[in-house]
């Protein structure tokens, strides 16, 4: 009998243990323990016959804990340390469990112990045989024991804390003991990208992977609404809170000034522009991967300028059908609501801007403005918000063999909003199937049906640039006090007689929301197919065919009780009267492509794609409206009794034709290069500008591979990624390009009595136009610590947008008002940053956390026709029609708040007093635009900047930033037992928003009388009061926009908290149920702002050029619900 | 292999063939370059011209309301109103200004459009002359239109083809109406006679003439001073009388009538702006003519929504003889209470609203609240004579001048001035105060006074004077319409540049005190 002994020096060594091994032999793992600690292992050598390989990743971990990790893969051995130099190696006292026929029932009997990577046991771990009902639990020295048909049955060990662990019986006989992972271990994650997957630690370029787990703890309708803060350089903008309205997601910053910047949807393989998200249940999908850098996006070419969201549903898996039901319900609150003034302060209000018209109204019958001290009048806010139920029912099942999966699913969505007669319902169905035939051709089809119907009164909605019919004008601006002594008055007819109809359009904002019919239906239809066939095993050709309809129907019925339906009204158009309208967009895409991958030496992986793909857009609309509806109580049904009016038609169609090519190469998975190459073609553009290239190239360099980092134990990983690339945007009309002739009723002469229609030109053709290309330059980094305990991720990047698309204003000299053209360059760049840590996990305590910042400046650096800078104004108000509130200069974001600088009110000492005893503006002070004479004390006063007295458009100049400097979200996860808490925080830093409400209800920009206002306006300058900011009624001087209204809209927000318990399998198992967690969710508890508007979340006008514009939004509903989960 | 190498054979073929997808052809439009090939094509590319006429820009509404008030006939009669145009409390981004601004180089530019491509079509040389000398004028009246409000323009008279050159250049004002003057000329051979047409709808020869007539006059006037041009007013406006085309409808309030009820009078009315329907049709092809001025009513059905947004002066209502029939046609007798017609009590005469045109009168049913049938007249034969008498009397003094003027107070049933009635007028300057006071009385509220009284260089202290009288004269409660007065600076003889015109043309200069 041999012994031998391995005996080294023992001085000079550390006291941890760094390994990072795979699939190595024991010993060479012992001689590398032996080198880092200094200790001799001493042992018989026909005892290493009975070890097994090991794979092990240890970050300076004591001596103790690594023997103890790396001996709970050694079934038959174990260890002794016997002195401080000298470790000892033996067979184990015990034989290693065996499976053991029962000779009962013919099954197996397999015995294990589930333990964490330190050798701690795991409690309550479900252990379940792949494709049967049978299933075990750990118990609490994590022991188990569970029947298994045959040594080759599956495994399933799951359980809240780790990761999942599939296994085969056969093996886990062998080696008794379960190591379950934390779930952090991501760099082995499959990240989607185009046309592919690799694994996260080969990625070259920079991709964010949304947590689904955590979104899908938020209760809302879309996976877009949960998706602000989730991801780095990710920014989600909802308009407002608006049941079903879509949100604007903008990855990286802007390029285009006026065209869309949204990114492309990537669905199941099938790529989308502007799909409607609310098609999509979140809680059908697997995973949402987000392709930022060009080098991640360029195999989209032309589309990929905006960045791409892949998302993937869920498919079946191989096993026993999994059911899965999932409910909640639960109700939505209404937050915030303005403040307004009481009614007595409303009738001081009125007699202060016209005390003759204030007394015709309210002082007679002997009333003065005391008989209404205690008076508060209606509350409008309290009539039109309301605490509405949300519900959400989802069933599904899948399982299947591991030649046919699949999953079937269904789902019921119902909001109501918190606005009355407003809400949004969703019914879904979606089934999955997958079929391998033969060993050859793997084939698949994923169809997903969706019906969502949107309804009620669209509150920020604007028509004709009349501020007054926005929905909450009405309710703030309507009188709360009528002066007849009954207020109820008010809130029985639809039209308050104080009000000039002229040109104040406020109809009853209760009857208004109760009666308006506005409902949108769209259908969707999502249906793939695919291909797969193995021509080598190296070699594979696929071929997908999809189609996308979306089949939307508006109805508006507006009856006469709506300010579109009623006689009297000034839009009333006559009376009763309806439209209806479908339209149906239809996305074929057919993709072609085929994948080689091989490996040689034993250093060298290369994948190669090559490709041609085809997808054509129609889009088909038709649709009619019908006035003096006679019989109005049959709403939308009873068009066709009305008289016909407009009839729509239109039908447009584009095509995208597409090659792609990329190539991954790896060496030793230490340098990865990835090459990509796309050529796109589209119709959009004219003949000669219909084709365009789009290289990419990409570099990683996985640092930790490097003998160098080897000692730097604290990094498990580190990888270096640098890439460049350019991608396009193609989002223009179908045939921008052309001159447009057509034939609007509108434009219509009447000729002798007889209408004519016109031939007019709407638009110029422009045959130079071309695509829009990005040139985007990103650096990043990708660190993990502490074995994997922490990872880190950082990028910059740097976006050059040229031959920018821009609907540009013309001035109408030339005879249009817009055209398209390429104009100019936009820089965008900025940082991303985030970090994911797991910082405390034991037995029953577990607490995760991710956070994520980024920072992006944006950059105007060159306008065609040194232009120096691009104004833009809003539509709300009519009197603001023409004046803009955007710039865009040479130098500057895209977008900056422009207007004058506002410095209150003028005071006495501006003014010299006449003999007449009237004020007259000293010359040496400046106007606010008013003429000089017609200025009074208490009077809007801004900032003269050019010195000139006279307040013109050489005083304006910005006066506040739309845009955040940082913007992120902080994911907290902690576990206890069976607990699991969820708490997510996002926020906003530095960005201002135009509060134009305050416009209207801070002061009475068009002097309209009988309009309530914001509490805030009770202080208001008055000789009295000469302090107040605010200025006096009647006081507001020419429209204008100034800074008086632009707010800091910074906010930090808990968005969402979910507290859900699992209950213990003991207790359900015998209802047959395997896991079921029940919940509490929350939605927007608490923001955390300086905003005086309901939420600084808004942009209502939202686009590059006029972002973060508050006018009448739908406030953001606090939402909470409970739920269930349940699998069987 | 066999089958993978004729796989990729196929998939080379269908991509070659695929190329072919992305020629797509517009479905929903009609591109230009295939258009003005047959005389329909030219006839709707015209209608295309007449358009902007019709909206609520310009004669729809805006041209007769806000941009033509307040003056010494009619005042904005609502207090509440103390901003805009109408109250002459306008900033250079003022939506009406920047509309009819709008409008009128949209006109320009799809008259330049159909001029350069009229000879493209297959069709009528007659109908091709006619056409494009409807198109010729229409341009120049855009242009004439712009003149008056802003003065020096940008002229631009070819189609615009190039999306990058668009700073474009203000010509001097004489230029602007030289060239107004060349394409009228050049148009007056080539469109119809009135009679021919049957109708007044479209320009016709002596539509033509007779604006010639007005544009001679306008650049007699202030501010280019070209006193020659009172030579051409006058002949222009003989050659309209001397076409026998043309006489005075005997009853003046039925040329209104008319209007409402879609009747051609093509012997009084040389040129109106057609109006049609109730608005409940896809065209919406009606006027704010009556329903936003006018005798106000709040009834719907009768006598037809009205907003009363004007007062006629009382200075208006003091030119008139008792016996002047204009009086009480043009200055409302009664109010209304729902359905009924109030009388005035004789001492209320300070807010009566004008009654030119009244809703009672349209035919069309229902109707609608904003906007009815009525047409508005540009050009009537009472203003050739005025103008031929206002020209007389210029160049030679009121001798021969005083005939015209009378017969258009004739028909009014006013004292005419002859030494018969021991009314002569033998004086130029009285009779110039004369026939500015009778155009008052004729023709208040077509929306020409504003230009009228700027051309005579008395716009700003006419406005002061009438500030003053309200100030003094009026009730205490009226007192408040003595505002746009006020108002009234010099900056006013001329609009703003459109502050959106300013921003986007860098050749772009501002009228003086904006």
């Amino acid at each position: 009998m041999l012994t031998l002994f391995l005996m080294l020096s023992a001085t000079g060594y550390g006291q941890t243990i760094t390994l990072s091994e795979k699939n190595s032999s024991l010993l060479k793992v012992l001689q590398s323990v032996k080198k880092q600690s200094g200790y001799s292992f001493i042992y018989q050598d026909q005892l290493m016959q009975k070890s097994k390989p090991v794979d092990i990743v240890l970050k300076k971990v004591k001596l103790e804990d690594a023997l103890k990790a790396i001996f709970l893969q050694q079934p038959a051995l174990t260890y002794e340390i016997i002195n401080s130099k000298l470790i000892s190696i033996k067979e184990k006292r015990y034989a290693p469990q065996r499976p053991s026929a029962d000779a009962d029932t013919g099954t197996i009997s397999v015995r294990g112990k589930v333990i964490d990577s330190l050798g701690n046991p795991i409690e309550g771990v479900s252990i379940q045989v792949t494709g049967t009902s049978t299933y075990a639990l750990s118990d609490n020295a994590g022991n188990f024991i569970i029947k298994v048909p045959a040594p080759s049955a599956k495994l399933l060990f799951t359980h809240v804390s780790y990761a999942k662990k599939e296994l085969t019986a056969r093996v886990l006989a062998a080696n008794a003991n379960v190591v379950m992972q934390f779930p952090q271990t991501t760099l082995e994650d499959m990240i989607v990208i185009g046309y592919g997957q690799v694994k996260r630690s080969d990625v070259t370029g920079s991709v964010a992977k949304v947590d689904m787990d955590d979104v899908e703890k938020a209760p809302v309708r879309s996976f877009e609404e949960a998706l602000a803060g989730r991801a780095a350089g990710v920014q989600v903008t909802s308009p407002d809170g608006q049941p079903g309205a879509a949100s604007d997601i903008i990855i990286r910053g802007a390029n285009s000034l006026t065209q869309d910047n949204s990114p492309l949807y990537v669905i199941d393989g099938f790529p989308i522009e502007n799909p409607d998200n609310n098609a999509l249940n979140p809680a059908e999908i697997e995973s949402i991967d987000i392709l930022k850098d060009a080098s991640a996006t360029a195999i989209y070419g032309a589309r990929g300028a905006n960045g791409v969201i892949i998302i993937t549903t869920k498919k079946g898996k191989a096993g026993k059908a999994v059911v899965t039901l999932n409910g909640y319900a639960g109700v939505q609150a209404n937050i915030k609501r303005m403040k307004l003034l009481s009614g007595y302060e409303f009738i001081k209000l009125q007699t202060e801007l016209n005390p003759a018209v204030a007394n015709k109204f309210y002082f007679t019958d002997g009333k003065t403005l005391d008989s209404y001290k205690d008076q508060q009048g209606i509350d409008w806010q309290d009539r039109l918000f309301r605490t509405a139920p949300m519900q959400n029912y989802f069933a599904s099942i899948s399982g299947g063999t591991t030649k046919s999966k699949y999953f079937l699913s269904g789902s019921i969505f119902n909001q109501d909003g918190i606005v009355i007669n407003t809400g949004f319902k969703r019914y879904q169905g979606r089934a999955v199937l997958d079929q391998q035939v033969g060993d050859k051709l793997k084939t698949g089809v994923n169809i997903n049906f969706t019906n969502a119907t949107k309804f009620g009164t669209v509150v920020s909605d604007y028509r004709n640039d009349l501020s007054s019919l926005s929905l909450l004008y009405s309710v703030w601006a309507y009188r709360p006090i009528s002066g007849t002594g009954n207020d109820e008055e008010l809130a029985n007819e639809l039209y308050d007689d104080a009000i000039d109809m002229a040109s104040d359009y406020r109809s009853n904002p209760i009857i208004t929301a109760q009666n308006i019919y506005n409902k949108n239906i769209t259908a969707t239809i999502i249906a793939n197919a695919y291909g797969e066939y193995a021509i080598t095993p190296r070699l594979k050709l696929r071929i997908t065919g999809g189609l996308n309809r979306a089949n939307s129907r508006s109805e508006i019925f507006n009856n006469s009780n709506t300010p579109y339906g009623n006689p009297r009204s000034t839009l009333g158009k006559g009376g009763p009267n309806g439209t209806i309208i479908n339209t149906q967009i239809d996305n074929l895409v057919n993709e072609n492509t085929l994948t080689y991958q091989t490996k040689w030496g034993q250093s060298h992986t290369l994948n190669a794609l090559a490709g041609y793909t085809i997808q054509v857009r129609k889009v088909n609309s038709s649709g009619a409206s019908a006035l003096l509806v006679p019989n109005e109580s049959l709403g939308i049904s009873g068009l066709d009794e009305g008289v016909p009016s407009t009839i729509r038609s239109t039908t447009s169609e584009s095509v995208l034709l597409s090659y792609l090519a990329r190539v991954n190469y790896s060496f030793k998975s230490k340098y990865m290069l990835t090459a990509t190459f796309r050529a796109d073609g589209s119709s959009r553009f004219a003949p000669g500008n219909k084709w365009s290239y789009f290289p990419s190239g990409a570099f990683a360099w996985r640092l930790s591979n490097e003998p160098f980092m080897k000692n730097i134990t604290v990094i498990t990983d580190a990888k270096l990624r640098i890439g460049y690339g350019i991608t396009g945007n193609n989002r223009v009309t179908d045939f921008a390009y052309l001159s447009v002739l057509s034939f609007p009723n509108i434009n219509s002469y009447a000729f002798n009595n007889s209408l004519e229609k016109a031939a007019i030109k709407s638009s110029l053709d422009n045959y130079n136009l071309k695509w829009e290309n990005t040139g985007q330059f990103d650096v990043g980094i990708d660190l993990s610590f502490f074995n994997n305990r922490v990872g880190f991720v950082a990028d910059f990047y740097h976006k050059n947008t040229y031959d920018l698309l821009l609907n540009a204003d013309m001035p109408v000299t030339t005879g249009l008002t817009k055209a398209f053209k390429n104009i100019g360059r936009v820089r965008n760049s900025g940082f991303e940053f985030s970090l994911n840590t797991i910082n405390v996990q034991s037995k029953n305590f577990s607490w995760r956390s991710g956070f994520n910042i980024s920072f992006n400046a944006s950059k105007v650096l060159e306008l065609t026709q040194n232009q120096e800078s691009i104004l833009t104004a809003v539509t709300w108000e009519n009197n603001f029609k023409n004046i803009p509130l955007y710039m865009a200069k040479l130098g500057q974001p895209v977008a900056l708040l422009y207007g004058y600088v506002w410095e209150g009110v003028y005071q006495y000492e501006d003014f010299i007093q006449q003999p007449n005893g009237t004020y007259l503006l000293k010359d040496e002070v400046a106007t606010n635009g008013n003429t000089r004479t017609a200025i009074k004390p208490g009077d809007i006063k801004y900032r003269d900047l050019n010195g000139d007295r006279i307040m013109d458009i050489n005083d304006q100049t910005a006066i506040g930033r739309p845009f955040p400097i940082h913007t992120g979200g902080f994911t907290n996860n902690i576990t206890w037992k069976n607990f699991d808490l969820n708490i997510f925080l996002q926020w906003s830093y530095g960005n201002d928003v135009f509060n134009a409400n305050r416009l209207l209800f801070e002061g009475n920009i068009n002097g309209r009388l009988n309009q309530n206002q914001f509490a805030s306006y009770a202080d208001r300058w008055s000789p009295e009061n000469p302090n107040s900011k605010n200025f006096r009624p009647n006081g507001q001087g020419p429209a204008a926009y100034s800074s008086r209204v632009v707010e800091d809209g910074s906010y930090l927000r808990v968005k969402t908290v979910s507290i859900g318990y699992n209950l213990p399998a003991t207790l359900i198992k015998k209802a047959r149920i395997h896991t079921m967690r029940c919940y509490i969710s929350a939605q927007n508890l608490y923001t955390i702002t300086g905003y005086s508007g309901t939420d600084p979340e808004v942009s209502t006008r939202n686009s590059a050029l006029t972002p973060a514009f508050d006018y009448s939004a739908y406030p953001r509903a606090f939402t909470i619900i409970g739920g269930i989960n349940l699998t069987l | 292999m066999k089958k993978i190498f004729s796989l990729l054979i196929a998939i080379v073929f269908l991509f070659s063939n695929c190329h072919k997808m992305l020629d797509t052809v517009p479905t929903d439009f009609l591109s230009p370059v295939n258009y003005y090939k047959t005389a329909d094509h030219i006839k709707k590319a015209l209608t295309g011209v007449y358009d902007p006429l019709g909206t609520v820009d310009m004669y729809g509404f805006r041209l007769c309301g806000q941009l033509a008030y307040s003056n010494d006939e009619g005042i904005r009669s609502a207090a509440s109103e103390l901003t805009g145009p109408a109250v002459y409390n306008h900033s250079i981004s003022d939506p009406y200004i920047n509309n009819l601004w709008t409008a009128c180089y949209t006109g320009i530019d799809r008259a330049n459009d159909l001029l350069a491509n009229i000879h493209h079509a297959d069709m009528d040389e007659t109908l091709r002359a006619q056409y494009r000398g409807e198109a010729l004028f229409l341009r120049a009246y855009y242009y004439y239109l712009l003149a008056l409000h802003w003065g020096d323009v940008p002229l631009k008279l070819t189609p615009t083809i190039d999306v990058q050159s668009v700073d474009l250049e203000r010509s001097p004002l004489r230029k602007v109406y030289e060239q107004i003057i060349a394409d009228m000329t050049e148009a007056k051979d080539e469109v119809a006679t009135i009679s021919s047409l049957g109708f007044n709808g479209r320009i016709s020869k002596t539509a033509v003439m007779g604006m010639l007539a007005r544009v001679s006059l306008s650049m007699a006037g202030y501010p280019v001073r070209e006193t020659s041009k009172y030579a051409a007013a006058r002949d222009w406006a003989d050659s309209v009388i001397l076409s026998g085309e043309h006489a005075l409808n005997p009853d003046y309030k039925q040329i209104f009538i008319n209007h409402a009820q879609d009747i051609y009078d093509i012997k009084e009315n040389l040129w109106e702006i057609e109006f049609f329907g109730n608005g409940l049709d896809a065209y919406n092809e009606t006027s704010w003519i009556g329903v936003w001025f006018g005798i106000a009513s709040n009834d719907l059905e009768n006598p037809g929504y009205c907003y009363g947004a004007l007062y006629a002066t009382n200075k208006l209502f003091n030119l008139y003889e008792e016996t002047d029939q204009r009086r009480d046609w043009n200055i409302s007798t009664y109010k209304y209470s729902g359905t009924n017609k109030v009388p005035y009590n004789p001492t209320d005469l300070y807010n009566r609203f004008p009654g030119k045109w009244r809703r009672e009168y349209e035919l069309i049913t229902p109707k609608q609240k904003n906007g009815g049938p009525i047409n508005f007249p540009i050009l009537r034969y009472s203003d050739i004579l005025l103008m031929r008498a206002e020209a007389e009397n210029e160049m030679n003094g009121p001798a021969d001048a005083v005939a015209y003027l009378n017969q258009v107070r004739e028909r009014a049933g006013a004292t005419l001035f002859t030494e018969a009635n021991n009314n002569a007028i033998t004086n130029q300057q009285q009779f110039r105060e004369v026939i500015r006071d009778e155009r008052a009385r004729e023709l208040c509220f077509e929306s020409l006074r504003n230009h009228d009284l700027k051309r005579w260089g008395i716009f700003v202290s006419t406005m002061k004077n009438l500030a003053n009288t309200i100030s003094l004269t009026y009730p205490t409660n009226l007192r408040y319409l003595a505002l746009s007065g006020n108002n009234v600076s010099e900056r006013h003889l001329l609009f703003p540049i459109p502050s959106r015109e300013m921003a986007l043309n860098k050749a772009m200069t501002q009228n003086p005190g904006w």
